[in-house]
């Protein structure tokens, strides 16, 4: 395997570009609902955290399945052992962590006052970080396969597509909990 | 599998990712004044933030993959480096001058307008941001591939997380610096 700058540019420009127009329309999107999650100022607080610990999950699920579909460590189907292994671990950790923070943000809560109450906050960051994680390491899994069998590069599309779609989901499972657990 | 060494790596700096993720939204929280100046800028700093992570973790990931395949043995100023050093440079000059035209294209459909000095204006502020963050990052990468061989830990795990959160937080004070300097000649 060798590189030449004109192939890496080749491989991620015109998905870059997609992505990047989608992140554009999201923006707007973001835009648009601003005023609604300026009512609650934590749940604008929790967007990049979201979209932040989902997508490094995936980057890093992604990056070591490239690697391993490069030296031949896990065979590139969606039944190998050691790449559900992969899947499990990331949705393990990424359960723990916002385990961890739901329960910090619920105890901050009784200092400094989110305007609601602290069962309210838990269920939102679980909620939303639950269906984050999962859908974002089934992203990565099914990206990274796909990539792999077209012949691309994994390491050139995983990302972009899975930290792009993160945001995405990111927002629309927080918009979820917020409407079921406290209502809009 | 090193299922062991993958959470030791990667359990810690998903604590600090939730850290970094509230620094970077309380700069983005503290630019208000500036995006204000902008109208429209704000609708671009999700995509700029999000395109800067995914050209440095690919960058990242290709480094890891070739670190894996034992390419990186002469040292990163060898041929594979320099080619991943061009390639990450053109895509990030080539996304940057893409922001403006979308946002144009985007005017056009939906419930906002923006004028074409704030389109100028918006043109220099990413492509800018896009050069100036493109170098710090590239540089942060090749110093965690660098550091991870010498420690014997795999980049793959440490990369991605380590990348996005710096990225974030550089882009925005970058972006946010350029912003302040072009508004205040221009308008």
């Amino acid at each position: 395997m060798t590189y030449h700058w004109k192939n890496i540019f080749k491989e991620s420009a015109g998905l870059l570009a997609l992505m990047g127009f989608i992140g554009v329309v999201g923006g707007s999107v973001l835009g648009t609902i601003e005023e609604t999650l300026l009512i609650y100022p934590v749940l604008l607080f929790l967007v990049p955290i979201l979209n932040g610990v989902g997508g490094n999950l995936g980057a890093v699920l992604g990056a070591r399945v490239s690697s391993a579909f490069h030296t031949g460590r896990i065979e590139p189907t969606f039944t190998d052992d050691e790449l559900r292994e992969n899947m499990l671990v990331m949705i393990g950790m990424g359960f723990f962590v916002f385990f961890a923070f739901g329960l910090g943000m619920s105890i901050a809560n009784f200092f400094i006052d989110f305007r609601v109450t602290s069962l309210e906050i838990f269920t939102v960051i679980i909620g939303a970080g639950f269906i984050t994680i999962l859908s974002i390491t089934l992203i990565t899994t099914v990206v990274s396969l796909w990539s792999y069998h077209k012949g691309l590069d994994p390491d050139n599309i995983v990302i972009p597509v899975e930290t792009t779609l993160c945001d995405f989901i990111g927002i629309i499972s927080l918009a979820l909990m917020v409407w079921l657990v406290i209502g809009l | 599998m090193d299922k062991i060494e993958v959470i030791k790596e990667t359990l810690p700096l998903l604590f600090l990712l939730v850290l970094g993720g509230a620094l970077a939204g309380s700069v983005l929280a503290s630019m208000e004044r500036v995006l204000d100046m902008i109208p429209g800028l704000i609708i671009i700093v999700p995509a700029v933030i999000d395109m800067r992570g995914n050209i440095s973790t690919t960058l990242g990931s290709r480094l890891g993959s070739a670190f894996h395949l034992g390419l990186l043995h002469q040292g990163l100023t060898s041929d594979v480096g320099k080619e991943n050093i061009k390639g990450s440079l053109a895509l990030s000059i080539f996304t940057s001058a893409l922001f403006p035209v979308f946002l144009w294209i985007l005017s056009l459909f939906m419930p906002f307008e923006v004028t074409y000095t704030i389109l100028g204006i918006i043109f220099l502020i990413s492509i800018s941001t896009g050069v100036t963050a493109a170098f710090i990052l590239i540089l942060l990468t090749f110093s965690i591939v660098a550091f991870s061989m010498k420690l014997n830990i795999d980049p793959d795990n440490i990369s991605g997380p380590i990348l996005t959160t710096a990225g974030d937080v550089f882009t925005l004070l970058i972006m946010f610096g350029y912003a302040n300097l072009f508004g205040w000649v221009i308008l």
